[in-house]
């Protein structure tokens, strides 16, 4: 016990300090706060619009609003539940820490498994907490509901909680475990990628607004709010449900257990396997050619460039099948924004040879231009794909509009990875490099569609060649910059 | 051959790396670098291939300077950490050096290969490679090609025993060749075994040079030991070691 728990003190530790490494200065630890109190205001006022109505009908009487709050309030716990934990298991690779380096320690693969589960637990239950405590507390506080009533919903929302949590633990082992065992490439990635397919296509099957407003007289078993019977029966506001509590218990007690059990089976040591796309494309002899193909090859066997690949033909894939994507060709031109994405970690997937490029005495410009044109011919390739399992042949003029936005996609991907390189032992960085990107794009996106229409033809093809003009330069001065300073 | 001249480098926090650092190394000659850690070795290294710029001082091979195209043509180096592109093959990898040098010799690369044991990896991804295996890529990819001067920095570090033999009789036999090297490392036995000259750096400064034999009988010191902790200024700390060991 005393192992498991210095070994979560260890993990929360490390957190910690990557926190800090991010908010390491006053002004940035200021704006947090500030963004901080800022939202916490937003979601107490708004957590309140919503939830002072359904109390209010509650306490007048109204037994079906407190069922509706219930299971609403517990199915966005879950949904919670899921966003933070593939959040955290994306941006943490303490668990690969854990796996190699403390394998040699004297404790069993439960132990060490299982102390890892307990802050990834803690922190979830502690944001889940947080932000229903904000939405809900106001509300409870100027109806004075209860200590008992409030204790009640708590507890039910915290095992609604651990439910979610066990359920996605146990589907991530047990892909985890068939990775291992068959060998195969990618064993963090896959398996979160299977576990957002696995719940978000249970959630759309499963959820159903009728389901939840018939609940009040019939309960819907659904795994995202199972609990929500159990609070309702501790309050005694179950008479009008039809459920069967203890049918509720016996596949919650099994889902924990099987969970809790699932922690044996990562106990092999995964092998290291690797994609050899395109190895059969020889290396050019001259300078440029060689870093293209490198560059080409490179990034085609990068694990995230073919797991977000893969996401987005699924994600095709589905929407194809529900709305016909043939016939809403903006779309087609998104996913040819999106496909240059594949640039954003070709700098910092690569800044550890900066000093070999120089002992190679070869130029920053030649470097960018090599890697840029291998990352638009990877971008056009996957946007080709896109498009056909999408069953969308492009009009003549729309192949253009598709380029014009890759090359532009890819150029602005790859000058943000310039500026934020993606770091592997640093994943969060690869958030962070997004979320800045959007922050400056659609500021930016927004200023030139609301002036845009406002200048004359010539005006706006002269802005788009001195934007162009602009980002070019950009990336050529942030590259030489880096290179300096790498 | 290799001339470095006057050289130094401060960094932006005001700690100088290396000060008027001087060192030639000559044709079939093996220049062995040791000092303690932070005595300056990879930021000569650094300084020599062009990597950072020296605050004073000039490099020269014959007579190329070291920024120049023919200076890095002739140099290969080693470095300490097992920088490579991982996605690629080791194959990948030996074409994209051979593409950088534009110099090309299948012969030679497939001698060392077999040399090195790893023909059966050569076709899997670098990342798959184990410590050792990294360290006989980097060496391959250093000895291919036809350089005047090879620079190793701990190229023995993860290697197998037998790959050591057969590094160090690859690097006598370069020597035989007309090569020169500059070894930097912490193996003293290596360095004494392999070394005409030795230079021994603390703070940025060099604080004894010569043939071992020179700088044993002028430090009145039987091994290399001896010699190292005497010459680096470590003697003054050795009494506080031994204490603390003696009571370990």
């Amino acid at each position: 016990m005393k192992k498991l728990l210095r070994i979560s003190s260890i993990i929360l530790t490390m957190w910690r300090l990557e926190i800090e490494k991010i908010v390491n200065t006053r002004a940035k630890k200021l704006v947090v706060l500030m963004v901080l109190l800022f939202m916490i205001s937003i979601a107490a006022f708004g957590g309140y619009q919503i939830t002072n109505a359904s109390l209010s009908s509650f306490l007048q009487g109204d037994i079906r609003s407190i069922s509706m709050l219930t299971i609403s309030m517990y199915l966005n716990a879950s949904i919670y539940t899921f966003v933070f934990f593939i959040l955290l298991k994306t941006i943490a690779s303490d668990q690969d820490w854990l796996s190699t380096k403390c394998k040699w320690l004297p404790i069993t693969p439960f132990e060490r498994n299982l102390g890892y589960q307990i802050p990834l637990i803690l922190t979830i239950l502690v944001l889940i907490f947080f932000i229903t405590g904000i939405i809900l507390l106001p509300a409870f506080i100027i109806h004075q509901i209860g200590f008992g009533f409030s204790v009640a919903f708590f507890t039910g929302l915290l095992l609604q909680v651990l439910l979610t949590f066990s359920l996605l633990q146990l589907a991530y082992h047990v892909v985890t475990f068939f990775i291992i065992s068959c060998k195969l490439p990618f064993g963090k990635f896959f398996p979160l990628f299977i576990v957002i397919i696995l719940f978000g296509s249970y959630g759309l099957e499963t959820l159903s607004i009728q389901g939840i407003l018939t609940s009040f007289t019939d309960f819907h078993y659904n795994l995202y709010y199972l609990t929500s019977p159990l609070f309702l029966q501790i309050i005694g506001e179950l008479s009008q449900m039809k459920v069967n509590l203890l049918f509720i218990v016996a596949i919650y007690v099994s889902i924990v257990l099987v969970s809790m059990a699932s922690l044996l089976l990562i106990s092999i040591q995964s092998e290291k396997r690797s994609l050899t796309f395109l190895r059969w494309i020889p290396i050019p002899r001259n300078k440029f050619g060689a870093v293209w193909v490198k560059e080409i090859k490179s990034q085609s066997r990068n694990e995230e460039n073919v797991l977000n690949f893969f996401l987005i033909l699924l994600l095709i894939l589905v929407l194809n099948l529900k709305f016909n994507l043939a016939s809403y060709s903006f779309l087609l031109l998104a996913l040819a924004a999106m496909a240059g994405m594949i640039a954003l970690n070709s700098f910092g997937n690569d800044k550890k040879m900066v000093p070999f490029y120089k002992i190679y005495d070869i130029q920053p410009n030649t470097i960018v231009l090599a890697k840029y044109t291998g990352l638009i011919l990877l971008a056009v390739m996957q946007w080709i794909l896109f498009c056909s399992l999408a069953l969308y042949l492009p009009k003549n003029n729309e192949y253009w509009q598709a380029l014009l936005i890759i090359l532009n996609s890819t150029a602005l991907f790859y000058l943000v990875g310039v500026i934020i390189p993606l770091d592997r032992r640093n994943p969060h960085i690869g958030l962070f490099a997004f979320v800045s990107f959007l922050f400056v794009l659609f500021p930016i996106m927004f200023i030139a569609n609301y002036f845009g229409g406002y200048l004359p033809t010539f005006t706006q093809i002269g802005a788009i060649v001195l934007v162009e003009a602009l980002i070019s330069v950009a990336i050529l001065m942030a590259h030489q910059w880096r290179f300096k300073h790498v | 051959m290799l001339h470095i001249e006057q050289l130094s480098k401060k960094y932006k926090n005001n700690i100088w790396a290396v000060q008027d650092f001087n060192l030639s190394i000559y044709k079939e000659e093996l220049v062995a670098m040791v000092g303690p850690n932070g005595a300056g070795k990879t930021s000569i290294i650094n300084c020599l291939l062009g990597v950072i710029s020296p605050t004073s001082g000039t490099i020269q091979l014959d007579t190329y300077p070291n920024q120049s195209k023919k200076f890095k043509q002739l140099i290969a180096y080693v470095p300490d950490d097992l920088i490579l592109p991982e996605a690629l093959t080791g194959t990948e990898y030996l074409d994209f050096v051979t593409s950088m040098y534009q110099y090309e010799d299948p012969e030679k690369q497939s001698s060392l290969i077999e040399l090195f044991d790893i023909k059966g990896a050569m076709s899997e991804p670098i990342e798959t490679y184990s410590h050792g295996m990294k360290k006989k890529i980097q060496l391959i990819a250093a000895f291919m090609l036809n350089s005047k001067l090879i620079i190793l920095d701990e190229p023995f570090r993860g290697l197998d025993v037998e790959a050591i033999i057969m590094t160090k009789k690859l690097m006598r036999k370069y020597l035989q060749k007309g090569g020169s090297i500059l070894l930097s490392t912490h193996d003293l036995k290596a360095a004494e075994y392999l070394a005409q000259r030795m230079v021994i750096l603390s703070k940025g400064k060099i604080v004894a040079e010569g043939t071992i034999e020179e700088l044993k009988v002028e430090n009145q010191c039987t091994d290399m030991e001896d010699l190292f902790m005497k010459v680096s200024m470590l003697r003054d700390r050795s009494a506080q070691f031994e204490k603390i060991i003696e009571n370990f």
